[in-house]
């Protein structure tokens, strides 16, 4: 790479500043217009109070604004949707529920990701697009569809359970639609690509020397597997677990298609306060806290990724 | 001989159909220092990786230490080795990149600090147990590699291609280096390069492969003074080959004469009147001096002129590309302290010494 860049003429090196700067403001300029602005407004709606009005909450930024309209309406500025956060258990409960659904759905995407990564890479190339292609062929249908299916699948008088019932190992039809359980297969199954490729891709460009490496220092294949490749792996099981735990903790089509009236997850619970109950503040408040969750463990993995860059794993 | 390190007998390995090592049998006594060298592709590789373990010969066995691990893998094996991209383990220090035969063995930790800090003296790297393997320069990743194949104390250490990532200057002082810590660790080194500088320089016997044979073992001074064939010879060091047929035969001695009109008599008469032989000269025996008087293209019995084409100063020595009354061009090497500086265009005569002549098979 580095070695193609030598023969550069003196002019495209005073252009590669520029260009640099557009790849870096491109992206930023994005993620202005269609994530920070919007989330701005959610942060609006959340200071604001509930109204029965269109639109249902008191705007209290909302332009063209006079200096002195801004501190009447400074008046109006209301944390009341975050104190009703923390009152109502309501809230509590789809916040740790979904947080254990979602470190459930990663863990279980982990364990039959990890082996899938794993043999990938050791099939002959030539297999290997036949093999993706499995992973990622259901992305080629419409989500919502593909949910729909397992609705077929795990209903009470399903597919599954016709399966079962013939092969003998039950007797009575299990009830999985409805529950956490179809929840979590439905999760697992929506986001399982997402942790196969980065463990494939930290996985595969190990150097398989070190393998070598290792069963000459006497290490024998299961040996050298934990003490060199998965360690060598974890970056890319911590980015994968990340690509799955974000989406899946505020994941709201699934466990709305395929959970139960005591399905309680947070992405939920903001949709029905959104469009249910009407309480915009409520709704707004709760997604923004949803947000400066995730903002934990993905600030821990800029950190993982900074140190891995400046000093090895 | 059954105190060999290693013992390979009539291994072959093949790769579809192609025959990466063919009928390979060697020895590597303790503490001998051995090089296996040929070209790429020679197979010296393949034959290296059936002996740590991590390709399996068709046929054939490697007897290591007395014991056959021919069906053995890698990690069943008494033998290290340091891999040619070093294979450091990134997410690991160097201590415990050192360390991680001896936690495979199950060696405990008191020991295993003792042997770390030891290797870690010998290499000369006390220090930087602590870093890891990205904060390291090429020499010192080297090192670590050499203390962790060493600090399990094998029978037997390989060494692929040791020094092919090192610059210049480096390497010279590694293969120093490398020697000492052969001999005070008495440990059977084998190495294995393309360089043959490098396996003339440090090892004590070799073998010289070419497509998956070898061509000859023996030390590198017989190698040098008496290769096989034209291949050991051209490949080790330079070399000029005359066309030459027996022309007169006495008690005890052989007439030549050379495809260029020259005679030279050898002490030998291992051979037949009208025979055809091939004769390899080393440059730096070849004698030249200049000719007295008017030159011509000619040959005498002592001696025959030669035509100096090109003549490359190197310091301490001069070489000359001369050319011979038939049109052929043989190298020869001129210490320069002997007075004469040679140029393109002098008229010379050049003498070939009977006992530097070597006769290989035509």
């Amino acid at each position: 790479m580095s070695a193609n860049r030598m023969s550069s003429t003196p002019q495209e090196q005073a252009q590669a500043p520029k260009r640099r700067l557009w790849a870096i403001y491109a992206p930023m300029l994005w993620m202005l217009i269609f994530f920070a602005l919007p989330f701005l407004l959610v942060v609006k709606i959340s200071l604001s109070q509930t109204v029965l009005a269109r639109p249902p909450y008191v705007p209290v930024f909302d332009l063209p604004l006079e200096w002195s309209d801004f501190l009447d309406r400074l008046g109006l500025f209301s944390f009341e949707a975050y104190q009703g956060l923390f009152n109502d258990p309501l809230y509590l409960d789809a916040y740790l529920s979904s947080v254990r659904v979602a470190g459930l759905s990663t863990l279980v995407c982990m364990l039959i990701a990890y082996p899938f990564a794993l043999s990938l890479t050791r099939v002959h190339p030539n297999w290997r697009p036949f093999f993706f292609g499995l992973a990622i062929a259901p992305f080629c249908t419409s989500f919502l569809i593909r949910v729909y299916a397992w609705i077929a699948i795990l209903k009470d008088e399903g597919f599954l359970n016709h399966l079962l019932l013939w092969l003998g190992v039950i007797e009575a039809p299990l009830q999985i639609f409805a529950t956490d359980s179809a929840v979590l297969i439905g999760i697992v199954y929506s986001y399982l690509p997402f942790m196969i490729l980065p463990i494939y891709v930290a996985i595969e460009r190990q150097d398989q020397s070190l393998l070598e490496a290792a069963a000459d220092l006497g290490a024998s294949p299961w040996s050298a597997f934990w003490r060199v490749t998965f360690p060598l792996s974890l970056p890319g099981v911590i980015a994968g677990a990340l690509l799955v735990f974000i989406p899946a903790i505020g994941e709201f089509v699934i466990p709305d298609l395929l959970g139960g009236s005591q399905t309680l997850m947070i992405g939920h619970t903001i949709w029905v306060d959104f469009f249910d109950n009407r309480d915009w503040p409520s709704a707004a408040a709760a997604a923004v806290l949803l947000l400066a969750l995730l903002l934990v463990p993905i600030w821990a993995y800029e950190r993982l990724q900074s140190t891995i860059a400046s000093e090895g794993l | 001989m059954s105190d060999a390190i290693l013992r390979l007998t009539s291994i072959s390995k093949y790769f579809g159909t192609v025959r990466a090592v063919d009928d390979v049998s060697l020895e590597v006594k303790p503490g001998e220092f051995f090089a296996l060298l040929g070209p790429s592709g020679c197979g010296k590789t393949s034959l290296m990786r059936l002996i740590a373990g991590f390709e399996q010969a068709d046929q054939g066995q490697v007897i290591i230490d007395g014991q056959d691990v021919s069906h053995l893998p890698a990690y069943r094996r008494q033998v290290n080795m340091m891999f040619q991209s070093y294979a450091l383990f990134p997410h690991m220090s160097v201590e415990r990149n050192i360390a991680f035969g001896l936690v495979q063995d199950g060696v405990s930790k008191a020991e295993i600090a003792n042997r770390v800090s030891d290797i870690l003296d010998l290499v000369q790297l006390s220090g930087l147990g602590h870093r890891k393997p990205q904060q390291l320069s090429g020499g010192q990743k080297q090192r670590v590699a050499l203390a962790r194949a060493l600090v399990k104390r094998p029978r037997l250490l390989l060494l692929d291609e040791p020094l092919a990532a090192l610059d210049r200057k480096l390497r010279e002082e590694t293969q120093f280096e490398l020697m000492r810590i052969q001999r005070e660790l008495g440990t059977s080194f084998m190495l294995v390069t393309h360089d043959q500088d490098e396996a003339m320089g440090m090892a004590q016997r070799m073998a010289v492969m070419r497509a998956g044979r070898i061509e000859q073992i023996g030390s590198p001074r017989e190698i040098y003074d008496q290769p096989a064939n034209d291949f050991v010879a051209s490949f080790i060091g330079k070399v000029n080959f005359f066309e030459a047929q027996v022309s007169a035969l006495a008690v005890g001695q052989t007439s030549l004469r050379l495809s260029n009109g020259a005679e030279i008599t050898l002490a030998s008469s291992a051979y037949a009147l009208g025979q055809r032989l091939r004769l390899a000269l080393r440059p730096e025996d070849v004698r030249v001096r200049t000719t007295r008087g008017a030159a011509e293209f000619g040959s005498g019995p002592s001696g025959f002129a030669a035509l100096v084409q090109d003549s490359v100063f190197l310091g301490e020595r001069q070489v000359l590309r001369l050319q011979l009354a038939d049109g052929a061009l043989i190298e020869a090497v001129h210490i320069s302290t002997q007075g004469v500086a040679y140029e393109r265009g002098m008229q010379v005569e050049v003498t070939l010494p009977p006992d530097r002549v070597r006769v290989l098979p035509a």
